[in-house]
């Protein structure tokens, strides 16, 4: 018993490993991000760094969330980019960007305020 | 540190250094809290804890030792000492302690004692890879001072976004001095999706499953 699950677990393994990455289709724009914008919130995509989970993606999510100026936020792994939309007429300034994604465990790499797609 | 002399069997602190090392990200976000079991050939274990701050967490330990009949009731310190961060990859180093009460729970037993651990661990992970290493020292007083060490290597089969299922394929390796068979290796599954992260392995020395649970709020 235990060879043949060491075997399967082996061969499983090694051929993952080589494999190609496949990345699932995801939603191009989420939609609580489009509602937040068209509602007037300011679209923000800060580049992260350290984003490699669920966790990560988490922790960044709930930090941010919890901040009042803050409509929505949402990490996305493939993009390493923290999608953050403002409530309407609030203001989210770079260093309490920074400071929150600190407090989150992270550290942000760059803070686009203009994004071409205007979300994600 | 007191100690009594209540314990029969020196392997108590390796059974719970092999918890503590398998643990994921130990140190969560400010203000957030963890639940992590985990059971393998021979104790089932729980720690809650919460993270002071993006570097610190405390937290409350329980270990069951079913072979030894006891119980391990404690808490622990993780100290992020470093981040490492990149693009697609990151890395942490981290330092624990923890402190608390062994109980004998055999019929006709009632003995406890103090005891206190201390280690480090490390893990480097991109989307794809994972690699980890732990050590852990353990000082029950004279009943037992032990060692032990643990690596992790696993690889995605395929990379998720975000709130996706990911799913990773692991082998992990024990390093025990003290055993009568001090290597044991445990091929695991890891399933993770959100906030939630399940493991399932089988120990192909012991034969004997190995399942772990970590839940983050």
């Amino acid at each position: 018993m235990k060879y043949f699950i060491t075997f399967i677990f082996a061969a499983a393994f090694t051929i993952t490993a080589f494999a190609e990455d496949v990345t699932p289709a995801m939603l191009a724009n989420r939609p609580e991000l489009t509602k937040a914008v068209a509602a007037g919130g300011e679209p923000i995509a800060v580049d992260v760094l350290g984003a490699v989970c669920d966790f990560c993606a988490m922790a960044m999510k709930k930090t941010m969330g919890k901040h009042d100026a803050v409509a929505v936020a949402y990490v996305d792994l493939d993009t390493k980019v923290l999608s953050v939309v403002t409530k309407p007429g609030a203001e989210l300034d770079d260093a309490t960007i920074k400071k929150l994604i600190k407090k989150a465990g992270y550290k942000v790499a760059a803070i686009n305020r203009s994004p071409k797609t205007g979300i994600k | 540190m007191k100690c009594k002399l209540y314990i029969t069997t020196s392997s108590i602190a390796s059974l719970m250094a092999f918890a503590v090392l398998a643990e994921a990200r130990p140190v969560s976000y400010q203000g957030g809290w963890t639940l992590i079991e985990e059971s393998d050939w021979q104790t089932t274990s729980g720690l809650v804890h919460y993270t002071l701050d993006p570097k610190i967490s405390l937290g409350a330990r329980v270990e069951l030792d079913h072979e030894n009949d006891t119980a391990f009731y404690g808490g622990q310190a993780t100290y992020l000492v470093k981040r490492w961060f990149g693009k697609d990859h990151q890395a942490n180093l981290y330092a624990f302690t923890g402190a608390g009460i062994i109980e004998e729970t055999g019929s006709g037993q009632n003995g406890s004692d103090e005891a206190a651990f201390i280690g480090a661990m490390a893990d480097w992970e991109t989307r794809r890879w994972f690699v980890s290493y732990g050590i852990r020292g353990f000082d029950g007083g004279d009943i037992d001072k032990s060692f032990m060490q643990m690596g992790r290597v696993g690889v995605a089969p395929y990379v998720a976004n975000t709130n996706a299922l990911h799913t990773w394929l692991m082998l992990q390796v024990h390093h025990r001095p003290d055993n009568a068979e001090p290597l044991s290796v445990t091929p695991l599954v890891r399933f993770f999706k959100g906030a939630a992260l399940v493991e399932a392995g089988y120990n192909i020395n012991t034969e004997s499953p190995l399942l772990n649970f970590t839940y983050r709020f």
